[in-house]
């Protein structure tokens, strides 16, 4: 006999235009949703950075002829694991196997470091009418 | 954002956030207040409940435009989480953080 189903993932769901501005308020609401499933206080704040840096990177780097188009963000959550998607509109990039922090007094190239250390696995996913980012980070017991 | 003058210190506090949405102003709202007679640049970031790596970015050109004038920029009283993200992107290496 198959075991009980797992219950279903928490979801949030949002939607932002391509103005960074509108980057804080869906992290706001993402910390609201990952309190609300009892994720410890680091493992959000991780999460906030990971999300912010990913929707920034979404929203600067649009194809110009696509910047009409909103950028979803997905947050799911199981008891396990919490996994971000960040669809985007941008040209697509290899992700990088290796990631190095800039020269010290390099004022950009941080953003995709900060992501790689504080999130467990990473999967860039390129398509024909966008991408999407797929972060995942496991909860601690 | 809250910017006063202490001699050859200018002090910056009630940074509540420093994100990619106002990196830019940021800075250069703290590089329009600085006088000719000003070196240092204070940061207080004991109000700050979000930095992202544009926020890094607009401290690292604090720094330079510090280093410039022969100053420092110090950050003060950093959040636990906004301190590890500091330690993270290794910029304690390049900015003093100061805990009172």
């Amino acid at each position: 006999m198959p075991g009980p189903a797992p219950p279903t993932p928490a979801l949030l769901r949002q939607m932002l235009a391509c103005d960074l501005a509108q980057v804080h308020p869906v992290a706001r609401a993402a910390r609201k949703f990952l309190q609300e499933q009892a994720c410890h206080a680091e493992e959000i704040v991780d999460i906030e950075l990971a999300l912010v840096e990913a929707c920034n990177n979404a929203i600067k780097y649009a194809r110009p002829d696509r910047r009409h188009k909103q950028v979803l963000v997905e947050a799911r959550c199981d008891r396990d694991m919490v996994e971000l998607r960040i669809s985007d509109h941008t040209p697509g990039f290899d992700w990088p196997e290796q990631l190095r922090l800039p020269q010290q007094e390099a004022e950009s190239g941080r953003g995709l470091f900060l992501i790689r250390a504080v999130m467990d696995e990473i999967h860039y996913e390129r398509g024909g009418e966008g991408n999407t980012l797929v972060l995942r980070k496991k909860r601690a017991p | 954002m809250k910017i006063e003058t202490d001699g050859q210190t200018l002090r910056v506090s009630a940074v509540h956030q420093l994100g990619a949405a106002n990196a830019h102003a940021f800075r250069e709202g703290v590089r329009d207040a600085l006088d000719d007679t000003q070196k240092d640049i204070d940061i207080d970031l004991s109000a700050t409940t979000f930095l992202d790596s544009c926020g890094l970015g607009a401290l690292v050109a604090l720094h330079k435009t510090a280093s410039s004038r022969k100053g420092t920029v110090r950050l003060l009283n950093p959040p636990p989480p906004v301190q590890q993200l500091l330690e993270l992107a290794r910029m304690d290496r390049l900015l003093e953080i100061v805990k009172s």
